[in-house]
Order: structure tokens, then sequence, then C-alpha cells
């Protein structure tokens, strides 16, 4: 799964999620794309679920590229644990995401095994998303 | 090439409160500039300008800017649209001059269908766009690259772009474009295969 090899903080505040994307937010690698409607946390099993629905329904022959990183730390008290003692401990790694950013893309397959492909992928995520073809106009 | 021709106000108000308020109106906040002129800044149609980017010149079309009765002759630059509902937001004009070349992106279309993944290949694009240098009304829309040469393994590269007179590709000659990749799991079975091939064709010619 996606994770930093090594960060310079172990935990990090949660900060806020405002606005839309600065970047990203165009078709680059492939044709197709998933593009995020909706502030949120991805956390990398849900992109690592979403790479393998992807993967799993083109078969062979397309070529995948996830386009956003998971490196945010999310720390979580352990169960039954009274308040206080400090920050909880780093349980997973999430990605930030805006809306308008680009999350997957996918190249090398006709527009309807990526349409199907992508839907399967959309579902594994925790915001709204939706399927974006590459557009040449700048 | 006829020019597009866009009706542009003069603008007072700066900042994203009066910017915004004019997007609401359905104009888009623009700034030209270039040719060793002051900037100035202005105001467009949104839906006048989307016609002209969508037209078939698309985003390289010559623009005859009508600013308060002057002429200005311009290319849109640094198109700037929001990220999820994609309307304009801002637009970058640089004066250009007939007579003097200038550099500008163009799209490149891949036309037919390669033979090469028909044999398992995968065809994997790596440029989408070219810099070119050319005169303003030289400047082509697209480029099409014929690919229904390219078998299993083959290469097309910058240097392989056909273009016009008066064109010139500002790219090295070398830069791949567009390739049939041969899988992992076909390369040993072809290249035995390839290999048999060749020794045949030797000992026939023998």
């Amino acid at each position: 799964m996606l994770m930093p090899k090594r960060v310079r903080h172990r935990k990090v505040q949660r900060g806020r999620m405002s606005g839309i994307a600065k970047g990203g937010s165009r078709v680059t690698y492939g044709d197709f794309g998933i593009q995020a409607l909706e502030p949120g946390w991805i956390t990398n099993r849900q992109i690592e679920a979403s790479r393998i629905a992807m993967t799993r329904h083109i078969k062979r022959g397309g070529k995948v590229w996830i386009t956003i990183f998971p490196d945010k730390p999310v720390t979580q008290k352990p169960a039954e644990t009274r308040m206080g003692s400090g920050k909880g401990n780093p349980e997973h790694w999430v990605a930030v995401v805006k809306p308008g950013r680009i999350m997957f893309e996918l190249s090398g397959v006709t527009e309807d095994v990526a349409r199907e492909a992508m839907r399967l992928a959309m579902h594994k995520l925790p915001i709204k998303t939706r399927f974006v073809v590459r557009r040449e106009e700048a | 090439m006829t020019d597009a021709t866009l009706l542009a106000t003069n603008r007072t108000s700066r900042g994203s409160g009066p910017a915004g308020r004019m997007r609401n109106v359905g104009d888009v906040p623009a700034v030209i500039y270039g040719l060793g002129a002051d900037t100035v800044t202005i105001s467009v149609s949104a839906r006048e300008l989307d016609r002209i980017l969508h037209s078939d010149t698309g985003v390289n079309s010559l623009i005859s800017l009508s600013v308060e009765g002057e002429e200005v002759l311009a290319l849109a630059r640094q198109i700037q649209r929001h990220a999820t509902r994609g309307i304009l937001q801002h637009v970058d004009f640089i004066r250009v001059r007939r007579d003097t070349a200038v550099s500008a992106e163009v799209p490149l279309h891949l036309v037919g269908e390669a033979p090469g993944t028909k044999q398992g290949g995968k065809l994997e694009q790596q440029l989408f766009t070219v810099t070119v240098s050319a005169k303003p009304d030289k400047i082509p829309s697209s480029i099409d690259i014929d690919i229904s040469g390219l078998e299993l393994g083959d290469q097309i590269h910058v240097a392989d772009i056909p273009v016009s007179d008066g064109v010139v590709i500002a790219l090295p000659g070398d830069a791949l474009v567009v390739q049939v990749a041969v899988p992992r799991g076909l390369t040993d079975g072809e290249g035995a295969e390839g290999a048999e091939g060749a020794e045949g064709a030797e000992s026939a010619e023998a």
C-alpha cells in the first residue's frame, strides 16, 4: 500500500479542506480520469481497493496512474481509553483531496471499458466523484 | 485563416470581488501584454471567447481584440478554468505581429489503428502536445500523426512528425511521441519467433 518512506513529523494536525483544487485538475497522463467533486481524506486502503477494482476489470492492455499520494498520517487513540495523555498513535495514511482533483488516470482501453472500470473504482471511494475524459483545449 | 474578432472593455476595478461579480454576469477578466507595450486589464464575453476556443482553429486562434476602439492582434494564453465546473476564470492575451514567429502548444492527434496493438502490443502516447514556433497565422490547430504503420516495438519520434513549411517544432528530434510497447509476457515468445524468422530468412537467402 502507498505510504511515505520516511517523514519529518510522525503526527500532524488535521488542517482544513476549504476551496477547490489548485492544480492536478486535468487529465495529463492517460485518456480518462476520476475527478473528485467533494473534499475528503482518501486512505491508502481505499486507493488500493480502487486500483484493484480497476485493473481487475480492464484485465490486460490498459495502464493506470494514481495521481494522489497518502502523505498525511492519521492518529487514533486505543479503544476504551480515558481522554488525555497526549495524542494517539499513527494508524493510517490519507491523501487530502479537494474538489476538482484528478485521482486516477487510465489509458489503453476503450471508453466503455474505462467508464465501467472507473465506476467500479469510484464505489471504493468515500467522496462524490465523476468520470472525465482528456480535454485538448486549455 | 480569418481572425476571430472579440469585443473587450477596459477594466478599472481589480481583485477577487469585482472579478467574481464580472464572472456572474457572463464576462471573463483578462489581461493583454507583450511586444514591449503596457499591460492592459480588460474583460471579454465568456460565451464569445468559449466559442472561439472551441472553433476549428482551437486554442491557437488568432484573435483581433477590439479594446475601446483600438484593434489588438493577440493569442489566448494561460486559459484558467474552474476545476469542477469548467467555466472560464481568467485569460492572458499576448500581443503578436503577423510577421514575427511565436511559440505555441499544438495538440497531436493519432490517426488510424496500429497493427502492433492487434498482436498484443500496448499503444503508449508520451507526448500529447508539441511546442512549435511559427508566424501566428501559420500555427496549425492540430497535427495528425498516422500510426497505421506501427508494428510491435515501433516508435514515432518528434523528428518524424510531419509539419508544413514555416512551422518549426521546438523539441529535440529524438523525443518519443508514441510507441507500440511490447508487454513483458510477450517479449520472450515474440523474440524467439523473431529470431527463428530471421534465421529462416537467412537460410532462404543462402
